[in-house]
């Protein structure tokens, strides 16, 4: 005990194995629909859905233990929602790629970002930013989670002529989200430790009550074999010879890198970690995470990245990478114990992300509003990652806007080289996802 | 000029005959689409198009000078979208309601509206708002418009899986936007006066030069008949008669209240005008509300409302009545440039929509996020507005919260009884909206 509370440095992040364990299991929660969700957006590729449950909670496991153990980070990665769609629809069924090469094209990616990591570019981009973006990045990846939440909630539908709308009252499921939502908020305002944790236990058995989801009728079952996808991306690494296989290389890298240093930075904000400006360890947590990538295409998972739902346990007051090990043995027992996480619909996960919505968005407090070049750029962003849904989109719109507004408030020697560069990067990024 | 400086304020508000006409013409033409989109889904229910265009014009007309000379404020209102939807494909096509009998419904809708504005309980419910609420609820108008403009601009587009997502490079209207937007928050930023102004007429040049819009073939045109849908609501009244019409009736009247108070709250806030979190001469600005919704109902069409784009003309420095008054004068005169209007295309109007949101924004920085009682009813208005595409449904989310949020924090005594009012009202919107 005394070993794990030196090695994460528990005391000085004002937290016990307790309260980490609770962070763990909170975030884990918040996380767990990935395992379900993943094989049926690859599924759609042809992928056996079996083994990529195994793939998903594995590398999940391993991608977070080993941001646990080598960053010291309460961050949670897994397979990243939205580049698993566009693995499956963009490049398989799109692009008629197969499968295996779409797998060898993550893993050629994966390696590009571990020397961007080691030759600390990432680490210079994610400092060069400025702190007003820093802020309104974290606002941004805020409002993103709690529409996520919404949505997932059914408080939120599409519509036909506004592309969205408020959801129906007489959907039984919106009342788990309005239950869960009212009783999170009581705890959350009186105080209660793991609020967010127990306002889903209970909305999971207000689910189980009111017959909206049901118990399952086993709690154990069999491991799927990862045979049918383990190691196919190495067998296909030579199929990475033209130039649509290197634009999705390209795709894989961009949307991963700033997907996820948006996330990492936003995190970092939200568990108070920043330091100046700057966010300590940050080599270790993305070397951390590009491993994670790279492991996660061996096994057979698309790109694997920083989930935001880990604010879920940095809310309950997880701090260190010993939520982040909890998390990983989770993902490990979660391959037996998949009957059980069916109780975890999204609408009992979904109070969660509205209510860290909320809590980041205390963020926009500290965005220089009345200026204008500042204020433009951070509303795009803002606004940007919800209503494009994409971490990467809404950053886009502020960053490529941010040297224009600057130099029309004559302040153009304030931007950076690397603000510059980023602008060229964005610019190219848009073109090549929209061409 | 002397009698007008005196009438409207103008030195007081630290505004010019010029600014307000420059304000009228910017509001007039961030509002204009309501000309051709207003008929468009009226006609759905069976109304004669060039007969609601007719109305439309005049019925804003006669609400936005009445605002004018009578409230001083430099608000704009017209037939609302959304509330004509409603009226269209939830109403009529929906309920099976004629359109006679349904333009009945918002005039005995307008009516109670008059009383209750009269019996200034509408005046009690904007004084009875919070300060940190009526912060968000600026904050979630803004958000709200800009998304109106980034969609109207096809910045963001419709997305099978995720609802939304960003629009496609490949669709020349992107463009229009994105050179709006640019030229437009450059010439913010260099503090050029009329810049959201100017903006918008190099992007409708920029639309015409690229063969994005057509010059228009003809400059002038005749104005259209009334006479199909004129006084009709009056000839039906005696169909206001059944449990469902009274439910039309009961809604017609919350989403317009709630709706139009929403966005005269944030519009006030937004000018400056707010003394003490109260709203001056606030009267005066709901009767001139309310007798245009009636108006416009006996002329032929859906609830006439406060529009959020009036936020163009007081971001240009619109701060008085006369900017209203200008705004009235635009459109009766639009009624003859009905030609014209087509090349200020939602793209075009975009960006300033798009840059109010963002001015707006700054209230933001207003709310105290720290305190959760007041942090999560905030939030829900600020992110309800946009994502539910409705002020009134984003505006519910957070008074039905606020109660119970402070009720945890334990700070229930400083819950005013209008707050407890309005979060009895809310859950019975809620309810009215979902009957089958």
């Amino acid at each position: 005990m005394k070993f794990i509370n030196s090695y994460f440095k528990l005391a000085e992040n004002n937290t016990t194995v307790k309260t980490e364990f609770l962070a763990g299991l909170t975030t884990f929660i918040s996380m767990s629909y990935i395992l379900f969700v993943n094989p049926s957006v690859l599924g759609a590729s042809g992928m056996d859905t079996g083994a990529v449950f195994a793939a998903t909670a594995l590398a999940s496991a391993l991608g977070t233990a080993i941001m646990g153990i080598v960053a010291n980070y309460p961050i949670g990665e897994a397979p990243a929602l939205g580049i698993n769609a566009f693995f499956a629809y963009t490049v398989c069924v799109g692009m008629h790629v197969k499968w295996q090469t779409a797998l060898a094209a993550v893993f050629v990616a994966s390696f590009i970002f571990i020397l961007i990591t080691m030759f600390k570019l990432r680490e210079k981009i994610i400092d060069a930013i400025p702190a007003d973006l820093k802020f309104a990045i974290s606002s941004g990846i805020g409002l993103f989670i709690a529409f996520l939440g919404l949505q997932n909630g059914k408080l939120i539908v599409a519509n036909k002529s506004t592309l969205v709308g408020l959801g129906s009252l007489h959907d039984p499921l919106v009342w788990i989200t309005i239950f869960g939502l009212l009783v999170t908020i009581i705890l959350m305002i009186l105080n209660i430790p793991g609020a967010i944790f127990i306002g889903m236990v209970l909305a999971a058995i207000f689910g189980v009550v009111t017959g909206q989801i049901a118990l399952p009728n086993k709690i154990i079952s069999t491991v799927p074999s990862l045979a049918p996808t383990f190691g196919q991306a190495v067998f296909h690494l030579k199929d990475i010879n033209t130039l649509q296989m290197w634009v999705v290389v390209l795709t894989f890298l961009l949307v991963t890198f700033f997907d996820t240093a948006g996330t990492l930075i936003g995190l970092a904000q939200q568990a108070g970690f920043m330091k100046d400006n700057k966010m300590p360890r940050v080599g270790r947590a993305l070397a951390s995470d590009s491993s994670a990538m790279m492991v996660g295409s061996i096994l057979g998972t698309s790109p694997v990245g920083a989930f935001v739902e880990s604010s879920a346990g940095i809310a309950v007051g997880g701090r260190t990478g010993l939520t982040a090990v909890f998390v990983a043995i989770f993902f490990l027992i979660s391959m037996i114990f998949s009957p059980l996480l069916g109780l975890f619909t999204s609408q009992v996960t979904a109070p969660a992300l509205i209510i860290v919505g909320v809590l980041m968005a205390q963020n926009t407090a500290h965005i220089h509003w009345e200026k204008l070049e500042i204020a433009v750029p951070s509303f795009l962003i803002l606004l940007g990652m919800p209503l494009t849904y994409s971490i990467s989109d809404g950053l886009s719109l502020g960053l490529i806007t941010y040297p224009i507004c600057m130099i029309a408030a004559k302040r153009r020697k304030e931007i950076s080289p690397m603000m510059w560069i980023l602008f060229f990067v964005f610019l190219i990024f848009l073109w090549v996802l929209n061409y | 000029m002397d009698s007008l400086s005196r009438f409207f304020h103008l030195e007081e508000n630290h505004s010019s005959f010029k600014t307000e006409l420059l304000a009228g013409l910017t509001t007039f033409v961030s509002m204009s689409y309501i000309l051709f989109v207003n008929p468009n889904v009226l006609g759905a229910s069976g109304m004669d198009k060039s007969a609601v265009f007719t109305v439309t014009a005049v019925s804003a007309a006669f609400t936005c000078i009445v605002m004018g000379l009578v409230a001083n404020y430099p608000i704009a209102s017209a037939p609302t979208l959304g509330l004509n939807a409603f009226f269209t494909y939830t109403v009529c096509l929906g309920m099976h309601v004629k359109w006679q009998t349904a333009l009945a419904g918002v005039l005995v809708a307008s009516i109670l509206f008059i009383l209750l504005t009269l019996f200034k309980i509408r005046e009690l419910i904007i004084d009875a708002i919070p300060a940190d609420i009526k912060y968000a609820i600026s904050a979630g108008i803004g958000l709200f418009i800009a998304f109106i403009g980034l969609q109207g601009g096809k910045l963001i587009q419709n997305s099978d899986s995720t609802l939304v997502t960003v629009g496609s490079l490949n669709n020349p209207t992107v463009w229009v936007t994105i050179f709006g937007l640019l030229v437009t928050i450059f010439l913010m930023i260099a503090r050029v006066p009329g810049a959201i102004f100017i903006g918008m007429i190099l992007a409708a040049v920029f639309s015409l030069i690229t063969g994005q819009a057509q010059l228009p073939k003809a400059v002038v045109s005749a104005i259209p008949s009334m006479a199909p849908t004129f006084g009709q609501a009056l000839f039906h009244i005696g169909e206001i008669n059944t449990m469902q019409m009274w439910v039309v009736v009961f809604t017609f009247l919350l989403v317009t209240f709630f709706d139009t108070t929403g966005t005269l709250i944030g519009l006030v806030q937004q000018a400056g005008l707010m003394k003490d979190n109260k709203m001056p001469r606030a009267g005066q600005a709901l009767i001139a509300d309310s007798a245009g919704m009636l108006v416009g109902s006996v002329m032929g069409t859906s609830p006439v409302g406060a529009f959020v784009e009036s936020s163009a003309g007081i971001a240009v420095g619109g701060k008085t009545g006369l900017t209203a008054v200008w705004v009235g004068i635009f459109f009766l005169i639009s009624t003859f440039f009905s030609p014209i209007l087509s090349l200020f295309t939602t793209a075009v109007t975009a960006p300033a929509l798009i840059i109010v949101g963002v001015l707006m924004a700054e209230n933001l920085a207003h709310v105290h996020w720290t305190k959760l009682e007041i942090a999560v009813p905030a939030f829900l208005i600020t992110v309800g507005m946009p994502l539910t595409y409705s002020i009134s449904d984003g505006l519910a989310w957070g008074i039905i919260v606020y109660p119970l949020s402070m009720l945890a924090a334990k700070r229930i005594k400083e819950v005013t009884p209008m707050m407890w009012l309005l979060f009895v009202i809310f859950i019975i919107y809620f309810a009215v909206l979902n009957v089958k």
